[in-house]
């Protein structure tokens, strides 16, 4: 009990200095200014439209799987003539305005470069096939505003049949003059142009030309009347295309096997890259498509659903291409060898990288399933940033060494410790109250820091985003769970700076070397870290304090740590944190020892 | 009753012996004088007895309890300052005092007052020890060291930096304490003079071995048995120095008369016999003694009372 109470007055009295009430001041409004800096920082920038003055019209490819997890930044483009097409008023901020705009400058070009065309009959072609193209996309663009809307997708994907239904519906012009025109826009083979839209009855014509415009019409509608389901069979249909067209291929590849035995290797190989874009449709992305219509899941929004989505669809695409090759195979590849060293330590690193895709996965199926997002799909919550901020752990550390390294060098600079050692209480006492006054001090104000940290979060990014649970091999976590050992975790790492830099203190009773000959050696820690971290040393540097010292750096993004534990090192958390521990303990008891058995001189 | 008792108490730091077979007590009541050159040990035997330092040999105790086997219960007994009186600075005068009271399990806020208004800081002590002068430091320094009423002080040069009104106080302190409370006082010093009025006896300590001991009875008698230098100025030197010559004295002849060393209890019948001679005396300077000269007097006085 005189022991709690002793503590206490040894935490008054380091509040008692004005320098460290100031610095542990601060160090705690931190914690809480961040969050309101990154909040006005992020307004600002949602204000300026980010654009950043970068000018980009469209994104001109048009993505084949809807990868929505990037932050594209479209520009704002203001003073440009809005186009009229046919009363349809379309402006520069629409998504389609840029690429209608180049169409009609593409004309005026042609104008001037009349001598690249056999024939003016084949520049009037050109001329209507653009104009055909505008117009589709005039229509596009007078229901779809957003540069993020899905239908635009579809828009891309419609042109080939506009091209198609130009060359059905000008049967009456000499084929060669519509090959040379249609070929300005699409790439044409003479002889599978001649036998697919030429050399065919006119029945079939009928038939074809009836087939495209079905399929535009559907596609114009899907545009006008934003009719998600039919948007979904569309691209389900369009999959299923692809998937005919490369089992078509693959017929004919094994074909040529067959006719030229020599050629076997390489076409297999093609073979087999078919197959498995075919598996790909088949298990990734037709299941995608069937989930976003279950769960109307509409691409293009900025939800965390779609980033779900995306994010198993990428995994489930990784995992696919990864696989673990024989011994004798690794043997062969040179560049292997020498990345990993081993095949043992090889297969330990893919095994890992497997598991994280299939984990992956699972968040994703669990959060979609439960209609609750995993923090990972809210990379802008407050969860995210409430983790991320335990790496403050470190700046609470350098206030523990400063506190540390004070404690007791300062006593000896300023001679206090005489009128201190002359009280009734073992140095053993004195020196464990000091200790662990300001251990408590530095842990406290972590905590502090953290909690108020967690609550400016709440206050600035919502509170909404805590409740949700996070997923993990084991189950579901709720947010306390899930945060709270890590935030003990990181409290090692203080406990252990605070140590050796006490320790040192007591040692070389300079406050100065104290303070700084820790903080060096956290710096030096950082530096061997990085030289190493795809070095064959980081196999033992693992077995040494040097990787955990910055314990925060197992649980936020883009850390050494994470980059060392991807290429399969066996770093250990528990290992780690028993290991500072340890040390700290050490620390600790030579402390006492020294202080216990020396004299007390300045 | 011994509250301090030392006893063959040897320090060697470095291999160097710098406290060589100590021994020595503090009674009740008694204010003991410990007297020596700079480096003689004083401040080692000090922070040994206060457990600054590790015994190499010998034991202390502090009111029957061994520092080293018994720390806590001795130290509760013993009050002092270790050379300088260094306080947290960043701290008032108050606040140390509390500090150092919360080690102790029977000081409460009245000592506290008790003490401040014993040393007369009372207006100053909610200042920061930062805007102290040395006198002031002092001053909270006793304070400290008499803030559990202990049975025992040991003061290292307590009169450093304090004006002589404030080392009349401090002396009367003292003396009341040692008399009315029956503390017992240990007290260093490099100053005889200072020492001889209020210590009750003297060690003397040099080069780590104590070398004597005085017990002083009252001032008067001691500084009749005392050795002092004293000039003679008179109407004829040569005289009275050929006087003292035969007299087989330390004397010798400078420009402003005849230097004399001798015992003060001489004086008298000395300048009668002078004067009878003839000689005219303008004037007999006492002079101030020098530190080293109080070793000699005390040196040679102390062989001559102690067998």
């Amino acid at each position: 009990m005189s022991f709690l109470r002793q503590i206490k007055v040894e935490i008054k009295s380091i509040l008692k200095s004005r320098f460290l009430l100031v610095i542990a001041i601060l160090v705690v409004a931190s914690s809480a200014v961040l969050p309101v800096i990154s909040f006005i920082v992020e307004q600002n920038r949602n204000r300026d439209g980010g654009g950043g003055g970068i000018v980009r019209p469209l994104p001109i490819t048009a993505p084949s799987y809807s990868v929505v997890d990037i932050d594209i930044a479209y520009p704002e483009m203001s003073g440009q003539e809005p186009i009229v097409i046919e009363g349809i008023t379309i402006t520069s901020d629409n998504p389609f305005y840029w690429h209608i705009n180049a169409l009609m400058q593409e004309k005026d070009n042609l104008e001037m470069d009349k001598g690249r065309f056999s024939d003016l009959e084949v520049l009037d072609l050109v001329h209507s096939l653009i104009d055909e193209e505008i117009k589709y996309f005039a229509l596009f663009a007078q229901h779809i505003t957003e540069h993020t809307d899905y239908r635009i997708e579809l828009a891309w994907n419609g042109t080939q049949k506009i091209y198609e239904k130009f060359i059905y519906e000008h049967n009456d012009v000499s084929a060669d003059k519509l090959m040379e025109a249609v070929s300005y826009k699409m790439g044409l083979d003479p002889d599978s142009f001649k036998e697919k839209y030429i050399d065919i009855t006119p029945e079939q014509r009928l038939e074809a030309l009836d087939k495209l415009e079905e399929d535009l019409n559907a596609i114009n509608k899907v545009a006008a009347d934003n009719d998600f389901p039919q948007y979904i069979n569309l691209r389900i249909q369009q999959e299923e295309d692809r998937i005919a067209d490369f089992k078509e291929q693959i017929a004919i590849h094994e074909e040529s096997i067959i006719q030229n035995p020599s050629q076997e290797d390489s076409l297999n190989t093609i073979i087999e890259e078919l197959r498995r874009s075919i598996e790909i449709i088949e298990t990734i992305t037709i299941p995608t498509l069937q989930l976003r219509l279950e769960r109307n899941i509409i691409p293009g929004e900025d939800t965390w659903e779609n980033r779900a989505l995306s994010d198993i669809e990428i995994n489930r695409n990784q995992l696919l291409y990864t696989e673990i090759i024989s011994e004798e195979e690794f043997n062969k590849e040179r560049h292997y060898v020498l990345q990993y060293g081993s095949y043992e330590k090889y297969v330990r690193a893919m095994q890992a990288q497997i598991d994280e895709y299939n984990t992956a996965i699972m968040v994703g199926e669990k959060s979609l399933e439960a209609g609750k997002p995993d923090m990972k799909f809210v990379p802008k919550g407050s969860r995210n940033r409430t983790v991320e901020f335990l790496r403050y752990s470190i700046f609470v550390a350098m206030f523990a060494v400063l506190l540390g390294g004070w404690s007791i060098a300062s006593e000896f600079q300023h001679g206090t410790i005489r009128l201190l050692m002359i009280r009734p209480k073992t140095r053993t006492k004195i020196l464990m109250a000091k200790f662990f006054a300001a251990l408590a001090l530095s842990i406290a104000i972590y905590i502090l820091g953290s909690l108020l940290n967690l609550i400016a979060n709440g206050i600035l990014f919502g509170f909404s985003d805590y409740a949700y649970p996070n997923y993990t091999i084991s189950g579901e976590v709720n947010f306390v769970a899930y945060y709270l050992p890590k935030l003990l975790a990181c409290t090692v790492s203080i406990i252990f700076a605070f140590a050796v830099a006490f320790m040192l203190s007591v040692i070389i009773k300079n406050v100065a070397v104290a303070v700084a000959l820790p903080i060096a050696c956290f710096i030096g820690c950082n530096i061997v870290l990085a030289t190493f971290t795809y070095s064959e040393t980081m196999n033992w540097l693992a077995y040494t304090p040097i990787p955990y010292v910055q314990i925060s750096s197992f649980f936020t993004q883009n850390t050494m740590v994470r980059y060392i534990l991807q290429r399969g090192i066996p770093l250990s958390l528990p290992y780690g944190i028993m290991l500072l521990l340890v040390l700290s303990a050490i620390c600790t008891v030579v402390s006492v020892y020294i202080f216990k058995t020396r004299d007390i001189t300045d | 009753m011994e509250l301090l008792k030392i006893q063959g108490l040897t320090k060697v730091i470095k291999k160097k012996k710098i406290l060589d077979n100590i021994s020595l007590t503090v009674n009740s009541g008694e204010i003991v004088g410990f007297l020596g050159p700079n480096g003689a040990g004083k401040t080692t035997t000090i922070k040994l007895i206060m457990g600054l330092f590790r015994i190499t040999e010998g034991e202390i105790k502090i009111c029957g309890h061994d520092i080293v086997a018994d720390f806590e219960a001795a130290m509760a007994n013993v009050g002092g300052i270790v050379e300088n009186p260094d306080l947290y600075r960043r701290m008032t005068g108050r606040e140390n005092l509390e500090y150092f009271a919360s080690m102790y399990d029977n000081v409460d806020k009245k000592n506290i007052d008790d003490v401040v208004e014993l040393v007369k800081m009372s207006e100053r002590i909610d200042d920061k020890v930062k805007t102290y002068s040395l006198g002031m430091c002092q001053r909270v320094g006793i304070a400290q060291a008499l803030l559990h009423n202990p049975r025992l002080l040991v003061l290292d040069e307590p009169t450093n930096g304090l004006d002589p009104i404030g080392i009349k106080e401090l002396r009367d302190l003292l003396k009341y304490l040692a008399k009315e409370a029956g503390v017992g006082v240990f007290i260093s010093s490099h100053l005889l003079s200072e020492m001889e009025l209020m210590c009750d006896r003297i060690y003397i300590i040099d080069e780590g071995v104590i070398i004597g001991e005085k017990t002083i009875h009252d001032n008067g008698e001691s500084q009749e048995e005392l050795i002092f230098e004293y000039t003679f100025v008179t109407d004829d030197n040569v005289k009275t120095f050929s006087y003292f010559n035969k007299l087989q004295t330390n004397c010798r002849m400078e420009k402003d008369g005849v230097v004399v060393v001798m015992k003060r209890s001489e004086m008298p019948s000395l300048i009668k016999e002078l004067v009878n001679q003839g000689i005219g005396i303008y004037a007999v300077n006492q002079k101030h003694r020098t530190l080293e000269q109080d070793f000699i007097s005390i040196t040679t006085g102390s062989k001559k009372q102690i067998r």
